[in-house]
């Protein structure tokens, strides 16, 4: 069973990405530009769930603090927008390490509830907090990206800096999974005793692997705030937070391209197809995720093998089991 | 002595799973702990490796106080151990797994390893080499890039040991490695034991197979009931009326 080298596929699919602007209308261009902000998202999320087993019902709120973040440096305080960026991914690693410390100590359920409130104080917090930061209507005009005046405002130019970006932190966590804490990440999902056993301060890399996490999820935040030019309440509750996790689990556990492919079709769903749905949204993703989990354990990733053998679907049913256990 | 250990007890809701335990382990030694099922001599094992708090008494490693500590920690201080039922790292190949062993010896952190410069690369490097040789020394080099889940019982045994040789351990603490081999394998088994003590690494050895205990062990320890019934060499627990008491009800 030989598998296309990460390099090959990172060329390629760069190659691909490379030329989709010159091909599709700027129609299609803005889901893209949408799917890759998100991607950043689940990228960390990937990092979490997905190799160190760990998950969070909150994740929204870590987009909310990116957005909101730059929102308020750049509107506010009149600073430049790439050193809001920058500001917007410190102080959201920042906070997730806060929340991270006393949240990581419980598992399964619980830190799946705990991370779930964390992100509805965020949601309460923004809306009841008028005059920095605008209440219920959040803060508006806030401007596009840019870089020592050279400013990212059509559908193409905000395309290739979000995927640029997007790619940069895909070589970065690509790195991280192949590395000793990589290694230590999967062993952690699969157990924490044997990994404890074998060296490895479970305790410590979990917060690592939250930190990262939020830190991703602050950037995507950010970029969305100045792709939006607004940074609103509503735009960070709890089906944003979900929207990550499903995108996580259909592109599959521990599988970084698989997240993002997924994220973006996901995006095109949302955004495209059922946005006049928009009440429904937490039935249609339970649908999903249960349609998911049944045809396609492993996520799309493997699809064109098409037999799982047995100990793969065992592992799959036992990283499950302990990412929802206490 | 390497680790001492000095009036163990630990309560399980009210069970007594030991009951103020004391023994040595002599550095340089292979020092067996045997007894029927549910004497206790896992629950030393989990207890030492830091699983499981203790009730009462303290373990000293090298006259360090370690009662306290967290499994990692004393990982990183020199105790490496196996399980009695074997807990491999179920998504990794045998190579991963013995190269996740080597946590405590690199350095590499999150933020440096994410863009991989060449002291990552080379770090990496080492770890694969390393690991590499650890593997040929437990005769599985063959074997590496293999899922460790299906591999045969035996030899996830084997894993499981180079993963805890892995750390570099100044003490290793096998519980029950023979469990589930037949007598090949165990002849092999016993062999690495002994190669692994005179590459002076301290061995604590917990094992239902008397004749491989017997053979290869410098020091044995006899638990029953949670309590220190005998100690001695091969020779001088083999005539003990207490063991034979233990081990056979007359």
């Amino acid at each position: 069973m030989r598998r296309a080298s990460p390099n090959k596929i990172n060329v390629l699919a760069a190659l691909i990405l490379g030329v989709l602007p010159l091909i599709f209308p700027e129609d299609f261009l803005r889901v893209l530009c949408l799917g890759a902000i998100y991607s950043i998202a689940s990228l960390g999320m990937s990092l979490l769930l997905g190799y160190t087993g760990q998950i969070s019902l909150g994740q929204a709120a870590f987009l909310g603090i990116g957005a909101y973040t730059t929102a308020i440096l750049t509107t506010r305080f009149n600073w430049p927008v790439i050193l809001a960026f920058f500001i917007s991914f410190l102080i959201s690693s920042f906070i997730a390490f806060i929340v991270g410390k006393p949240v990581l100590r419980t598992k399964g359920y619980f830190l799946a509830l705990a991370t779930l409130g964390f992100g509805e104080i965020f949601y309460v917090f923004v809306c009841r907090t008028d005059p920095i930061i605008g209440g219920l209507f959040g803060i508006g005009g806030v401007p596009y990206f840019s870089i020592a005046g050279y400013e990212f405002s059509s559908y193409v130019q905000i395309y290739y800096l979000d995927w640029a970006i997007l790619f940069g932190l895909l070589l970065y966590s690509q790195n991280i999974v192949n590395s000793r804490i990589g290694r230590a990440f999967r062993a952690i999902s699969t157990d924490e005793v044997a990994a404890s056993a074998t060296g490895i301060d479970v305790t410590r890399l979990k917060l690592k692997a939250f930190v990262i996490s939020g830190g991703y999820a602050g950037i995507a935040g950010s970029l969305l705030s100045t792709y939006l030019s607004t940074a609103q309440p509503h735009g960070y509750q709890v089906d944003l937070s979900i929207f990550i996790v499903l995108a996580v689990i259909v592109g599959g556990l521990g599988n970084l391209w698989g997240s993002i492919v997924a994220t973006v079709v996901l995006t095109w769903l949302k955004d495209e197809q059922l946005s006049r749905y928009q009440e429904y949204s937490a039935l249609i993703y339970g649908i999903i995720i249960i349609l998911a989990l049944i045809f396609i354990p492993q996520g799309i990733g493997p699809l064109k093998q098409r037999y799982i053998s047995s100990w793969k679907l065992e592992l799959l049913g036992r990283k499950f089991k302990l990412i929802f256990k206490r | 002595m390497i680790l001492q250990i000095r009036d163990l007890s630990k309560k399980f809701s009210g069970l007594m799973a030991l009951t103020g335990i004391s023994f040595g382990i002599k550095k340089g030694t292979i020092t067996a702990l045997i007894g029927p099922n549910g004497a206790g001599k896992t629950t030393v094992l989990q207890i030492v490796s830091g699983i499981v708090r203790a009730s009462t008494g303290i373990i000293l490693y090298r006259e360090e106080d370690i009662t306290r500590a967290t499994p990692h920690e004393i990982c990183d201080l020199g105790i490496a151990r196996t399980f009695q039922l074997i807990r491999l790292f179920p998504d990794m190949t045998v190579l991963e797994n013995v190269m996740t062993g080597m946590h405590t010896r690199a350095r590499s952190g999150v933020l440096l390893s994410g863009f991989r410069p060449p002291v990552v690369r080379k770090e990496e490097k080492w770890i694969r080499e390393e690991s590499h040789t650890i593997l040929d020394f437990m005769g599985i080099r063959d074997k590496a890039d293999w899922q460790a889940m299906t591999l045969p019982y035996g030899q996830q045994r084997l894993v499981e040991i180079s993963r805890a040789l892995a750390s570099k351990p100044s003490l290793l603490m096998l519980d029950e490695p023979a469990a589930g081999m037949n007598a090949e394998e165990r002849e092999v088994l016993a062999k690495k034991i002994m190669e692994i003590g005179e590459r002076g690494v301290t061995v604590l050895l917990i094992e239902h197979d008397v004749g491989m205990v017997m053979e290869i062990s410098d020091w044995i320890v006899v638990l029953n009931y949670g309590r220190v019934v005998a100690e001695g060499t091969p020779e001088v627990i083999q005539k003990d009326s207490k063991v034979i008491e233990v081990y056979l009800g007359m």
